[in-house]
Parts: C-alpha cells; structure tokens; sequence
C-alpha cells in the first residue's frame, strides 16, 4: 500500500505504530523497494531522511531551527 | 533540491510527533502540506514518508494543517500467529513449535518482545515454552525492556494512570497521557474512552508494580 501511494505525488504516506513495531525496518524495506523499482523502469529516486527528534535535541524547537537543520541534512544526503 | 537530476525525491520524516505541542508543530505541518499540495513540475517529483509513534488522529485534533488527514495513515499492527510462525522459521525453529501461540498470547504479537523472545530462546538453546516459563515478576527474558518501560512511566508520571487503567479501562486520560503511552506502546484505546494494557505481559508486569 504504501508502495502505490508514493507512486503519485500530492499523496503522503504516513506509517504509524509504537516505537517497537518495526518503522524504522519498514522504512529500510520500502526504500529497498524504490531502488529495486528504479533499476527495473531506469528512473532515479533519491532519499532524504530527517528524524525530528535528532533535529531538536540540542535546540529549542522552532521552525526556524527544524528547517536549518533539515536544509543541513538535505545538503548532507544529496 | 528537487531540479536536481532524480525523477523522484523521497523525503522522510520520522519521529514526526515528537513536534506535538510544540510552538512549530502547526507551521512544520502545513508546510509539509503545501508541499504535497503543490501542482509545479518540481513538486510534482517529490514523495512525503512520515513516521508517527502516536495514532495521527490524535495530533491532528491540535494541528491545523490536518496534514494527516491528506490520506489515512498505514497503521502498523503487531505480527499475526502466522508471521510470527514465519518469524521463527526464520530462526530456525519449527512454525510449529506450541510455544509460538504462547509467545503471541503474552506479547500480542508485539514485534520488539516477540523477535526478542524467539532470539533469546534460540541462542540460549531454550524452547519457547521453557522462555516463557521463566518469565517471572522482573520480566525473566524481558526484564531489560520491561525495566526501560518503567522507568519511562515513572519518569512521565504516568504510574498513577496505568495502575488506574488495570482496575478501570474507562479512566479518563489527556491526549497528551494517552500519546505517550501509546508512544511505547503500553495502552491502546479500545473504544472511545476506553483503554486497555497492550499485552498480557506489560498487564502481568505492571500489575506486580502497582500492587
């Protein structure tokens, strides 16, 4: 399902359960798929990951610092 | 970023709900939803994936971006008997060992305690049942977790709450309570007002505490 849903934009896909329920593995396994996807169409997709509670850890939250921080990561990853 | 060379550009969000309450929850969001939202050619190549350690419905009351009410949220449920069986064929135990029902009954299929229980049984050269049977008061295979979890609830203040739940499933909780609970997994809302433990084994454990 998740897979179908990022196949079109305007449609996030948002994964909820506990901390404990396999997220983060779900996570891996799906952008797996998407590189898997790509090297069957030749199309490139690149992953940004940016974990909220990282970001704000050592500043008070704002958007100001949340955006800085994930501009950072984006310049990081890519 | 997004004229760049990729066809398609994932961003990832995760641990999204720690922002609840916060004084940027509400911009973070909508921006995230004009994003999605946007019709450009550049937008049109980027995907939002958003983890959430909390039951969206709950951060969207507070949250006027109602970004996750853009499209339902994948919720991800514990492992039925039948992946837990694949599970442990993984481990190289038989799918049909009885001491995977048990294990599911104790855990509810709670992925972390069940991989944890069928690793401890195998590399400690144990059947699942033998596991179980040496579960006692301090948690036996799980105690090390179970002790995390509990110092997580004293550290929250929210021992008063889950002794109250174990007598009474309609005690009344705040979102922001029921969040964090929910966040480690410890309570689940049955109906509307109504709680209950996870599993049997944080029941039989907190229980024991609130004694």
């Amino acid at each position: 399902m998740a897979l179908n849903k990022l196949r079109d934009p305007g449609v996030p896909v948002t994964l909820q359960a506990p901390e404990g329920y396999g997220k983060s593995w779900l996570l891996a396994h799906l952008i797996e798929r998407l590189r898997q996807q790509d090297l069957g169409t030749g199309k490139h997709t690149e992953v940004v990951r940016f974990n909220v509670r990282r970001a704000i850890e050592s500043a008070p939250v704002s958007l100001d610092t949340l955006l800085t921080e994930l501009l950072r990561l984006v310049l990081e990853q890519l | 970023m997004l004229s760049r060379r990729a066809d398609r550009l994932v961003l990832v969000i995760e641990e999204g709900e720690v922002l609840h309450g916060s004084l940027a929850e509400t911009d973070f969001f909508a921006l995230l939803r004009a994003m999605a939202e946007d019709t450009s050619e550049s937008y049109q190549r980027l995907r939002l994936l958003v983890t959430v350690s909390a039951e969206a419905g709950f951060l969207e009351t507070t949250n006027h971006s109602a970004f996750f009410g853009l499209s339902p949220p994948i919720v991800v449920d514990g492992f039925t008997l039948a992946q837990l069986r694949t599970a442990a064929a993984l481990y190289g135990l038989s799918p049909d060992d009885p001491g995977i029902e048990a294990i599911h009954r104790l855990t509810g299929g709670y992925p972390h305690y069940a991989r944890l229980a069928i690793y401890e049984a195998v590399c400690g050269e144990r059947s699942l049942l033998q596991l179980i049977a040496g579960v006692d008061g301090r948690g036996g295979p799980f105690a090390a977790s179970l002790q995390r979890l509990r110092r997580y609830v004293e550290h929250e203040e929210l021992k008063p709450l889950l002794c109250a739940l174990l007598t009474s499933p309609r005690t009344v909780l705040s979102d922001k309570q029921y969040l964090k609970l929910y966040r480690k997994g410890l309570v689940v809302e049955t109906s509307p007002g109504e709680y209950s433990i996870r599993c049997p084994l944080f029941e039989n454990y907190f229980r024991a505490l609130c004694r």
